[in-house]
């Protein structure tokens, strides 16, 4: 019983649906196969009853004729009356004819002999009869009553013989019957139980294989839901090898990757936290830094640029050129340090903390920072190409602070160029997100120092020529990439800078256009 | 006036120096007293301890407070003086190397009055003395006497 059932769990679903349909048909073809040697036998014994019947007309034809040529010759005989001898004459004629037809039906057959016997008994009464219709024995001859009482004997034996032959069909008429009657008394039943058999296995088997197929969906279904919802499957034995079991074991692996899939996201969400939480304790550590550096390096600042300045105003009078240079020196020194450590802090300052994205219009901040360098420094000529509308989703106080570096950069850098001239403009183009540059045609840089140029600390100016703190285009760079865009740039010594930059993340790399 | 002192809460003696000199180039005679940690500015402020003889009801004209004290910060100064009915009025001004955020809200949160940042140019610090002695000892009107008040 555990083979066919794992056999039947085992076969393909089109197979089964095909064994269930196939259950009918097998069951009407037995039955219809049965049919054959019962329709053989009704057929024969039909054959048999017919050539009984047909015998029997013929040998009654037969024998009617005779008694019409028996009782003509007598009559003639007797009478000598012509009538009497054409009746004679004319069922002498139909004789032949029957008995040929007599012939064809018991021909071959078990029967032969009879004929045989029959035929000659007629012949020989023909005989007898075409004697006495010539006249050949006068009526008054004894002889006469010997011939007739001969012929008598001669139809006596013709009847015993036709009486012989219709009993001889009547028992094969009979026998046949009797097989017919048996094979049907068999054949009924078993026909009736292979068809009938065969419906009901069609249904039983009809109905396991619906129930079986809906069950068995069903708790895939269960799976499936299970799944949906994320929740465990409980492990149940395998559910055959046919297509319901494919899938059901196709839902398990799935189930077992989403498990797999979830323990490794839940390991890396844990790893992620901790990198937060590592995060959280850096940036504490930093800002404690920057806050002991800010006021701790800045309290020796203030005592070298203080006492600098008291011993100039006490003892001054006493100091020659030299003295009065170096005790500027120190002081310069001292102040360019607080610059330096204000410009690291307010670095440092720019990583903490979300950036908040609005539309900005940058013309409009170009155009204060603009303002703000000329009121700085009126008397220097210097012409402006601000071009108007250029907005962008980003941060209004860090795009301030980058503007004033790369706008204050460029101001700088052509402070020793005449017919200066900054241009601060979007790229032509449909480039999404837009990629904006700030171009000048001042002092400019070497290309091979352009990976140096966004670390801090970095010049590639001298200070006598340009001073600066080297902390501008960190600081531009690191708002750049708080706005997950990018910044790159084109320069040549003596030509000036291009500065191009996108302030919104994009998929491709930023191109250097109008290179 | 010009009898009521400045009190200077300044650990570094070279901030205390130079602030000192920024007064007298100022013209600013008032006395100045240095208290070095916050402990003792509260001993100073509260006539505890070894100030425990001062009259209490002579308060200093204004309190410079730095913030980074050994002992109690400055910030702790503030709000223990805030506390105390006697001193709650008094006015301080928090002059400080820091421009953190955090110390900035605090301060003002504690009831400074003030809150300025100490230039490392001395020339740009002996102004900002200047302009602060002129605003909080001449420009501004003081509380009312705290000990006519007092319960």
């Amino acid at each position: 019983m555990k083979t066919v059932e794992r056999w039947w769990l085992n076969l393909p679903i089109r197979y089964k649906g095909l064994l269930v349909v196939t259950l009918p048909l097998i069951a009407v073809g037995v039955t219809l196969l049965m049919r054959i040697p019962f329709a053989r036998q009704e057929q024969r014994t039909a054959n048999v009853l017919r050539h009984a019947a047909d015998t029997r007309d013929v040998t009654q034809k037969l024998l009617l004729s005779l008694l019409e040529i028996e009782s003509g010759i007598g009559g003639y005989s007797l009478t000598g009356d012509r009538s009497f001898l054409r009746r004679f004459e004319q069922a002498r004629d139909s004789i032949p004819e029957k008995l040929d037809r007599l012939a064809v039906l018991l021909n071959g057959g078990d029967h032969q002999a009879i004929y045989n016997e029959t035929s000659e008994l007629v012949y020989h009464e023909l005989s007898v009869a075409a004697d006495l219709a010539a006249g050949v024995v006068s009526r008054d001859d004894t002889r006469l009553r010997e011939r007739l009482t001969e012929e008598r004997q001669v139809m006596d034996q013709i009847r015993d013989t036709v009486g012989q032959l219709e009993r001889s069909q009547d028992a094969l008429v009979e026998q046949n019957q009797l097989e017919l009657n048996d094979l049907r008394r068999w054949i009924t039943p078993v026909m009736s139980v292979t068809f009938f058999g065969g419906l009901l296995a069609t249904m039983i088997a009809g109905w396991l294989f619906a129930t079986g197929i809906a069950t068995r969906v069903t708790a895939l279904e269960g799976t499936a839901e299970r799944l949906a919802v994320g929740k465990a499957l409980y492990l149940e034995p395998s559910l055959g090898l046919d297509e319901i079991g494919s899938l059901d074991r196709a839902l398990r692996r799935a189930s077992d990757l989403q498990h797999q899939r979830e323990r490794q996201v839940e390991h890396a969400t844990a790893e992620l936290q901790r990198t937060v939480h590592e995060q959280a304790l850096l940036n504490r550590e930093l800002e404690a830094f920057s806050y002991s550096v800010s006021h701790d390096l800045r309290a020796p600042l203030r005592s070298i640029d203080g006492f600098a300045q008291a011993l100039r105003e006490d003892w001054g009078d006493r100091l020659d050129e030299a003295g009065q240079d170096s005790l500027s020196r120190i002081r310069n020194a001292a102040q360019k340090m607080g610059r330096l450590i204000d410009d690291l802090i307010k670095l440092s300052r720019l990583t903490r903390g979300q950036i908040l994205r609005v539309n900005v219009d940058l013309s409009t901040i170009g155009h204060e920072v603009c303002a703000e360098l000329t009121e700085r420094n009126p008397s220097r000529k210097v012409e402006w190409k601000i071009h108007p509308g250029l907005r962008c989703s980003c941060d209004p106080a860090l795009v301030r602070i980058l503007l004033e570096n790369l706008i204050g950069n460029a101001w700088k850098f052509t402070s020793k160029t005449p017919d200066a001239c900054i241009e601060f403009a979007r790229m032509p183009g449909p480039d999404e997100p837009p990629v904006f540059v700030i171009r000048d045609n001042g002092a400019g840089f070497d290309m091979k120092y352009v990976d140096r140029l966004f670390g801090p600390f970095q010049r590639l100016h001298g200070d006598r020529e340009f001073p600066g703190t080297g902390i501008g285009l960190a600081t531009v760079q690191r708002i750049v990439h708080k706005h997950s865009g990018s910044v790159r740039t084109r320069a040549e010594v003596g030509k000036g800078a291009r500065f191009y930059f996108t302030l919104e993340p994009s998929d491709t790399p930023l191109r250097e256009l109008d290179a | 006036m010009t009898d009521k002192v400045i009190l200077l809460v300044e650990d570094n003696a070279d901030d205390e120096a130079l602030t000192l000199r920024a007064l007298s180039r100022n013209n600013i005679s008032n006395e100045v007293v240095v208290a070095r940690d916050g402990e003792e500015a509260l001993h100073y402020l509260l006539c505890t301890g070894p100030y425990a003889g001062r009259n209490p009801t002579e308060h200093p004209a204004l309190v410079l407070l730095d913030l980074k004290l050994p002992k109690v910060d400055g910030l702790e100064v503030l709000r223990r003086l805030r506390d105390h009915s006697e001193t709650s009025l008094i006015p301080v001004v928090i002059l400080t190397s820091s421009r953190e955020e955090h110390d900035r809200l605090h301060g003002y949160q504690n009831g400074a009055n003030s809150y300025v940042r100490k230039p490392i140019d001395y020339s740009h610090f002996v102004e900002t003395v200047r302009q602060l002695g002129l605003y909080w000892l001449v420009l501004n009107e003081p509380p009312p006497d705290q000990a006519c008040h007092e319960t």
